[in-house]
């Protein structure tokens, strides 16, 4: 299409608007030479062109961005299931041995909730025994504790081996209880249970039936079922060189035990290495503790260690 | 379009969407507003947008969210202008640039953003036409008339001075 004066506001328009290609900008800018009653008009067309300003955004480091690169960590619920599996199974598998360990012997912390209970009718049935078997010897029911109080140790040994070894060294002191080799008499081979113990066979029991008989021999056979159990002392004839029976008083009557009460005294924080027996009350036909804090750690002396067997709590 | 893309348009882009908004719309916190938002758009849909005609759709999002603060504007009446030499120094003798500037706010908001369109982005009939979905014919009729207005209002001002 050709300019003319029909259209040349039209083609003014497309010129300003730069939508002419470069020959038909060069037709109008001739035609408009050409008439210069129309060069005004297409001047100030021309004068309508913005011109752009220079303005900046200076927000651009709002506009900036990153691809999110987090990575996506998959959770294994199989993997942990079978996980929390086999630790639980380990843990059951270390419960149940320690366990079947914790069985063996009766003598323990009772703190620590190693005490096992007794069969009481085997107990009865070992008590008469040992009582048929007590001979008139006087210091006979001495005799017959050491080797409860040995087996006692033992089973302290086995039970307490590697866990506590303060138990284990007090168990040394065995040997220093005063009779213990006396050649008398000797429980041991004179009962077949006992023969067991000594040889290291520990039935289930057998060691508090030993504590139980050792405690009825400190009493005269005749007046043991009539002695109220307040009244149950040490005895200067029949007790255990190494076991204070004590009801208060005991030891201040007896000379070489009030001594040595006297360095319990002293050792007395050390309650809690005691070992606790439960035992028999024939009185109360049930189990009550007999004994508490039974054997302590004695002080060392030149190396020697000693073990005692004190405080008798009866319940009546 | 990559994040890398995308950075590169707002290097390129930011500046001249920035200018086409604050003429538009006359307020330094809508022009910026609408930037960001055009933008973040643009980066929303980046995966769909071609490097090539990125300008062209950033634009296109610019104009329309334009058009809705426009409708917007146009429903509330307690907006505050800018002064109109807001972005020059106060000068004692109008200059044409000026004159324009005025002569801008007399258009209709559709003619004011097809004439900045065109004269500030330089953007074709056609393109122009894809931006704001308007046809060519459509286009090119509101550019005329506003031109025509435009030099109305210079021959008014010259007449005056």
């Amino acid at each position: 299409m050709e300019i003319n004066r029909n259209n040349y506001e039209t083609f003014f328009l497309l010129y300003v608007d730069r939508e002419l290609n470069l020959s038909d900008m060069k037709e109008v800018e001739k035609f408009a030479d050409e008439n210069a009653d129309l060069q005004r008009e297409f001047s100030l067309l021309r004068q309508t062109v913005l011109v752009p300003a220079q303005t900046e955004f200076n927000q651009k480091e709002l506009l900036f961005r990153k691809e999110d690169k987090r990575r996506v960590i998959p959770i294994y619920w199989s993997r942990i299931a079978a996980a929390v599996a086999v630790l639980v199974f380990g843990g059951w598998l270390i419960t149940s041995q320690l366990q079947r360990k914790q069985g063996v012997g009766i003598v323990g912390s009772e703190s620590r909730k190693n005490a096992v209970t007794v069969k009481q009718n085997s107990s009865d049935q070992k008590i008469k025994d040992a009582d048929n078997n007590k001979a008139d010897l006087p210091g006979a029911g001495a005799n017959r504790i050491q080797p409860a109080i040995q087996q006692n140790i033992a089973a302290t040994k086995n039970q307490s081996a590697g866990n506590n070894g303060t138990v284990k060294n007090r168990i040394k002191a065995e040997s220093d209880i005063p009779g213990k080799n006396n050649p008398v008499h000797s429980p041991a081979s004179a009962h077949p249970d006992l023969q067991n113990l000594s040889s290291g066979e520990i039935p289930d029991g057998t060691v508090l039936v030993m504590q139980k008989s050792s405690v009825q021999e400190l009493q005269p056979a005749d007046s043991r079922t009539n002695m109220d159990p307040k009244q149950i002392s040490a005895q200067p004839g029949n007790h255990s060189p190494g076991l204070l029976v004590a009801s208060s008083g005991t030891a201040e009557n007896i000379p070489h035990l009030r001594d040595e009460n006297a360095a319990f005294a002293e050792n007395e924080d050390q309650t809690d290495n005691a070992i606790s027996v439960v035992a028999l009350n024939d009185k109360n036909k049930g189990i009550t503790r007999l004994f508490k804090k039974l054997t302590r750690r004695a002080p060392t002396v030149e190396n020697d260690r000693k073990v005692r067997v004190s405080v008798f709590q009866f319940s009546y | 379009m990559t994040a890398e893309d995308y950075n590169d348009c707002v290097k390129l882009y930011a500046d001249g969407l920035y200018r086409f908004m604050l003429k538009s719309t006359r307020q330094v916190e809508d022009a910026r507003d609408l930037v960001q938002s055009s933008f973040e758009k643009l980066w929303e849909h980046r995966k769909e947008v071609n490097t090539v005609t990125s300008k062209s759709y950033l634009f296109t999002i610019a104009y329309h969210k334009l058009i809705d603060l426009n409708r917007k504007n146009s429903r509330m009446e307690f907006r505050e202008s800018l002064p109109d030499k807001i972005e020059e120094p106060p000068r004692t003798t109008p200059r044409l640039k000026e004159v324009l500037e005025k002569a801008l706010n007399r258009l209709n908001d559709k003619q004011r953003s097809l004439v900045l369109l065109k004269d500030y982005e330089g953007y074709s009939y056609e393109e122009i036409a894809e931006i704001t979905g308007l046809n060519i014919a459509q286009v090119k009729v509101t550019l005329h008339r506003a031109r025509l207005i435009l030099k109305e209002w210079l021959v008014s001002v010259e007449n005056v001075l």
